[in-house]
């Protein structure tokens, strides 16, 4: 109790995880996301029959599996963020390893998934919905790999004990980016293969 | 056991599972028009985004100012969506 009310007190301007300018970048591409949000289900309500075919057309495991393997990746991500506090160079290098590997099994999974589109004669001019598939997730999958380099800088920069406190801003930077990645495709998940 | 009840971040993360995995199942476990399930699935998907953002973010301890700016995102971001999907 006692800690918690100390951390509280602490929860101050000055003391935040990552720099502010990181939380400030993270809110304006959430807010350019938002908008994505609003002008996909725009379209949905202008062309129903369109983007239920489109849904139709898409396989939700490979969306529900991609949402599963992100997700943990975030637990990996928060967990190397927390060895790092605790100075745990082992711990912290395993975790950024499995989100890394997380994040490359997204990719597998996505890659597979544009390549069956792709065989099947989809491609982002095909219809309205098709090109919103494309354009959203092709942009979320530029977060994805941005944040997959991030995590591989982590790697090459934190080598020895010390690093993990010269690279505190560095570390929680990054993880902070990752999971707006995580949670910018919970939603993308839900919109685009989900509800119809 | 004892390290479930300690990790809080995992105890997010069962439930982040538990409710993708409901929502992924909805259209197979509910009766109920397509509107309404659709609306589920939303209201649960930012359900799943708050809980990121508290736990993972760690915005539950952060400076209150920030917490309430991404707490409106979430509120913007999720109640224009699911507006204009009933509403339009």
């Amino acid at each position: 109790m006692n800690n918690v009310s100390t951390r509280r007190a602490a929860a101050t301007a000055d003391n935040i995880p990552a720099e502010f300018g990181v939380w400030l970048f993270l809110l304006a591409d959430m807010a350019i996301f938002a908008i994505y949000f609003w002008v996909f289900v725009w379209y949905q309500a202008q062309y129903p029959d369109v983007f239920a075919a489109g849904q139709a057309s898409l396989n939700t495991f490979y969306g529900g599996f991609n949402t599963l393997v992100l997700l943990t990746s975030s637990y990996f991500a928060i967990s190397a963020v927390n060895a790092s506090r605790r100075s745990d160079l082992h711990r912290f290098r395993r975790n950024i390893w499995l989100t890394i590997v997380c994040g490359l099994i997204f990719l597998v999974v996505k890659t597979l998934e544009y390549g069956e589109k792709f065989t099947a004669g989809f491609h982002i001019a095909s219809d309205s919905f098709y090109t919103f598939y494309f354009t959203f997730t092709g942009f979320h999958l530029v977060h994805v790999i941005l944040g997959l380099s991030f995590m591989a800088y982590l790697l090459f920069a934190v080598r020895e004990p010390a690093a993990l406190k010269t690279q505190s801003m560095q570390i929680e930077g990054s993880a902070l980016y990752w999971h707006m990645v995580d949670l910018l495709w919970v939603i993308l998940f839900s919109l685009i293969y989900l509800v119809q | 056991m004892n390290v479930f009840l300690q990790d809080k971040n995992l105890q997010a993360l069962l439930v982040l599972f538990g409710l993708t995995v409901l929502a992924w199942l909805a259209p197979m476990l509910l009766t109920v028009p397509p509107v309404t399930l659709g609306f589920i699935v939303l209201l649960v998907a930012f359900v799943k985004v708050r809980l990121i953002m508290m736990r993972f973010m760690e915005l539950h301890e952060v400076y209150p100012p920030l917490r309430y700016a991404f707490d409106a995102w979430a509120l913007v971001a999720g109640g224009g969506t699911i507006f204009l999907y009933l509403y339009l």
